[in-house]
C-alpha cells in the first residue's frame, strides 16, 4: 500500500517534521510504499532524501493514503490530490497570542484555523496528537472517526552525549529551573519568570532559570529581558539558538522542569523532562494535563507564590519528588516509540 | 507510596495565608512592547568592542536575522512579476545551493555567538560575585586592622604597665635582698651574743 505524507515544512528540531520522519520511517520498514511530500522546498541536505516538493506529487490512486500534518495554514488545495485523506492535527495556536507582537504569524494563525475549519469535511479520519486537539476538531465540525495517536518521538536521540562545559558549569548547590520551547507569548515566558522571581527573593537567592527556545520572535524576547531587569533577578539565562547537545546539557543540569503555558497542542518538552527524570510542574491548560496524565504538579492559575511554592515542594520533599518521577516514568512509557509504532500501523492497517 | 497531591497543594496555599507581600512583583503589562529595533548597524560603523549591552542586542539581531529564506516579494504589475518569476526559477539552482551553504555558515556562527555570550555572562556572573567576595574580604580586612591596631595599642599600654610593675617588683626584691641580709646580719649578732 502506498502512503504519501504532506507537511508544509520539513525541518530537523521542529516536532512535526521528525514526527513526519519517524512515521515514514516505520512505514517503509513496514513495507509500505511511503514518501514524503513538503509545500516548502526542502534545503538541508540531510532531508533532501527524505522529501520531494509537493508540486510534483501527481494525482493518487484510489486506494492510496494521503496523509496530511495540519499544523499551519498551506493555502493549498490538498483535496485535489484523491486518495483516502487522513489528517493529523498538530494544533494551531490561537492568533491572539500573536497581535501584540507580530501581526503576520497571528495572520498566518487565523488562515491556519480558517483552513482548519474549511477542510472538516475533506478527511475519511484524523488523528489528533492529544485529546485536547480531537475536542478541537470535534469542535471545528470535523464528524469523521478522530483517534488520539500522540507524536512518534525518536527518544534515543536523547541519549546522545550532552555538552560538558555547561552541565559543569551549572551542577551546583543552585536551583535550577528549566523551561524549553519555543520564546513566544502563548508560552507565557513572563508567568515563569515571575514565579522564579518570588522563588529567588522569597525562598532560595541561590537558583537559577534557563529558558531555552528559539528566540526570534525579539519583540516579546526584549519585552521578557526588560520584565528581567524591572524585576531585579539574577541568573536567567537565555540561551537563544544553540546545539542539540547544549539542549541536552541543560536538561541534564535541570532540578524542575516549570510551565505556565497558556496554549499546547501536546507539549513534546514535557515528555523530554519525564525523559531526564526531571519533575514536572506545569499550569493545567489546553494539552498539558492530557500528556502529564497523572504525572507532574499541576498548577490552576498562574499565581507566582504558589508555582514558587510547588517548585520548593518538590525539591524539598525528597518522598514527593520521587513519587513524581515514578509516575512521571510510568506515563512516559504510554509514548514509547513501540507503543505508538502500533497505533500508526493497527490504524492504517484498519484502511486495508 | 501514595502521595496526595491535593493536600500538598492546599498546605501550600495555607503557607501563603501567612506572606501578605506575595503580590509586590511587578506586573509583566507593567513592561511596554520594546519598538521594532533598527536594521543591524554596518560593520564599519561598529565600534571596535561593543558594550556588553550593545554586544547582547547585535546577538540578538543575529538571533533574528540568521536564517535566509528563497522567497521574496515580487512586483504587482503583472508583465514585471512574470519576468521576476522566470528570473527566480532561472536562478533557484544556484542560488538555493548557495543560500544552504550561507544557512550552514550562519547557523554554526549565531550558535558559536550565543555560546560566546552564554559564557561571557556566566563570567560577568563569576565576576560580579568574585567582585562581591573582594568587597566583603575588604571590609572583613579593614575591620582587622582596626583591631590589630587596638590590641597593638593596647599591648604597648600592657607593656608600660608591665615595665612598671617590673621596676616595682625589682624594688621589692631589692627590699628584699636588704632584709635578708639584715636578717643575716642579726643572725650573726645573735650567734656571736651566746
Amino acid at each position: 500500500m502506498r502512503v504519501v505524507q504532506i507537511v508544509p515544512n520539513l525541518s530537523r528540531g521542529d516536532a512535526v517534521g521528525n514526527n513526519c520522519c519517524a512515521i515514514d520511517d516505520i512505514l517503509k520498514r513496514a513495507g509500505y510504499d511511503a514518501e514524503i511530500y513538503s509545500l516548502v522546498p526542502v534545503q538541508s541536505p540531510e532531508l533532501k532524501e527524505f522529501a520531494r516538493p509537493l508540486k510534483t506529487l501527481k494525482k493518487l490512486e484510489k486506494n492510496d493514503i494521503l496523509l496530511y500534518h495540519m499544523a499551519t495554514a498551506i493555502q493549498h488545495n490538498i483535496t485535489r490530490y484523491g486518495g483516502r485523506r487522513v489528517f493529523q492535527y498538530h494544533n494551531i495556536t490561537p492568533p491572539e497570542f500573536f497581535q501584540a507582537y507580530d501581526t503576520p504569524t497571528a495572520a498566518a494563525c487565523r488562515a491556519g484555523i480558517n483552513e482548519m475549519q474549511s477542510l472538516r469535511n475533506a478527511p475519511e479520519a484524523c488523528w489528533a496528537d492529544s485529546e485536547f486537539n480531537k475536542n478541537d476538531l470535534i469542535e471545528a465540525g470535523y464528524r469523521c472517526p478522530i483517534r488520539t495517536i500522540p507524536i512518534l518521538i525518536p527518544f534515543e536521540d536523547y541519549e546522545k552525549p550532552a555538552d560538558r562545559r555547561i552541565i559543569e558549569t551549572y551542577r551546583d548547590d543552585f536551583v535550577n529551573f528549566l523551561f524549553v520551547g519555543r520564546v513566544a507569548p502563548n508560552k507565557a515566558h513572563e508567568d515563569v519568570i515571575r514565579a522564579f522571581a518570588w522563588y529567588q527573593k522569597n525562598i532560595n537567592s541561590r537558583s537559577r532559570l534557563f529558558l531555552v527556545g528559539n528566540t526570534s520572535l525579539t519583540s516579546y524576547c526584549g519585552r521578557l529581558r526588560e520584565y528581567i531587569r524591572v524585576l531585579d533577578i539574577q541568573n536567567v539565562i537565555i540561551p537563544g539558538h544553540i546545539r542539540f547537545s547544549e539542549i541536552l546539557a541543560y536538561y541534564r543540569a535541570a532540578d524542575v522542569f516549570l510551565s505556565m503555558s497558556r496554549h499546547e497542542g501536546f507539549c513534546v518538552p514535557l515528555l523530554e523532562a519525564m525523559f531526564f527524570g526531571i519533575p514536572i510542574v506545569a499550569r493545567n491548560t489546553t494539552a498539558i494535563p492530557y500528556t502529564l496524565g497523572n504525572a507532574g504538579l499541576l498548577l490552576e492559575d498562574n499565581n507566582p507564590a504558589i508555582a514558587a511554592l510547588a517548585v520548593d515542594r518538590v525539591i524539598q520533599d525528597r518522598t514527593f519528588r520521587e513519587t513524581l518521577i515514578k509516575r512521571q516514568n510510568a506515563r512516559l512509557a504510554d509514548f514509547s516509540h513501540e507503543k505508538v509504532k502500533r497505533m500508526i500501523l493497527e490504524e492504517l492497517k484498519s484502511f486495508e | 507510596m501514595e502521595i496526595d497531591v491535593e493536600q500538598i497543594m492546599q498546605e501550600i496555599r495555607d503557607k501563603l495565608k501567612d506572606k501578605d507581600d506575595w503580590t509586590n512583583l511587578p506586573s509583566f503589562e507593567s513592561v511596554p512592547i520594546p519598538a521594532p529595533q533598527a536594521a543591524p548597524v554596518p560593520a564599519d560603523s561598529s565600534p571596535a568592542c561593543p558594550s556588553p549591552d550593545g554586544y547582547a542586542q547585535e546577538v540578538d539581531a543575529m538571533n533574528r536575522t540568521w536564517e535566509l529564506v528563497y522567497a521574496w516579494p515580487l512586483s504587482t504589475n503583472p508583465i514585471r512579476r512574470v519576468f521576476q518569476r522566470l528570473i527566480k526559477r532561472i536562478l533557484k539552482f544556484l542560488l538555493i545551493q548557495l543560500m544552504w551553504q550561507q544557512n550552514e555558515f550562519n547557523s554554526h556562527t549565531v550558535r558559536a555567538m550565543n555560546g560566546t555570550k552564554g559564557r561571557i555572562d556566566d563570567l560577568t556572573g563569576e565576576s560580579d560575585r568574585a567582585m562581591g567576595s573582594i568587597n566583603t574580604l575588604t571590609e572583613k580586612a579593614a575591620e582587622l586592622e582596626r583591631t590589630t591596631t587596638e590590641l597593638s595599642d593596647r599591648f604597648y599600654e600592657e607593656t608600660f604597665t608591665v615595665e612598671a610593675l617590673e621596676a616595682q617588683l625589682g624594688e621589692i626584691v631589692q627590699g628584699i635582698s636588704g632584709l635578708e641580709k639584715r636578717i643575716r646580719e642579726l643572725e650573726n649578732q645573735l650567734q656571736n651574743g651566746k
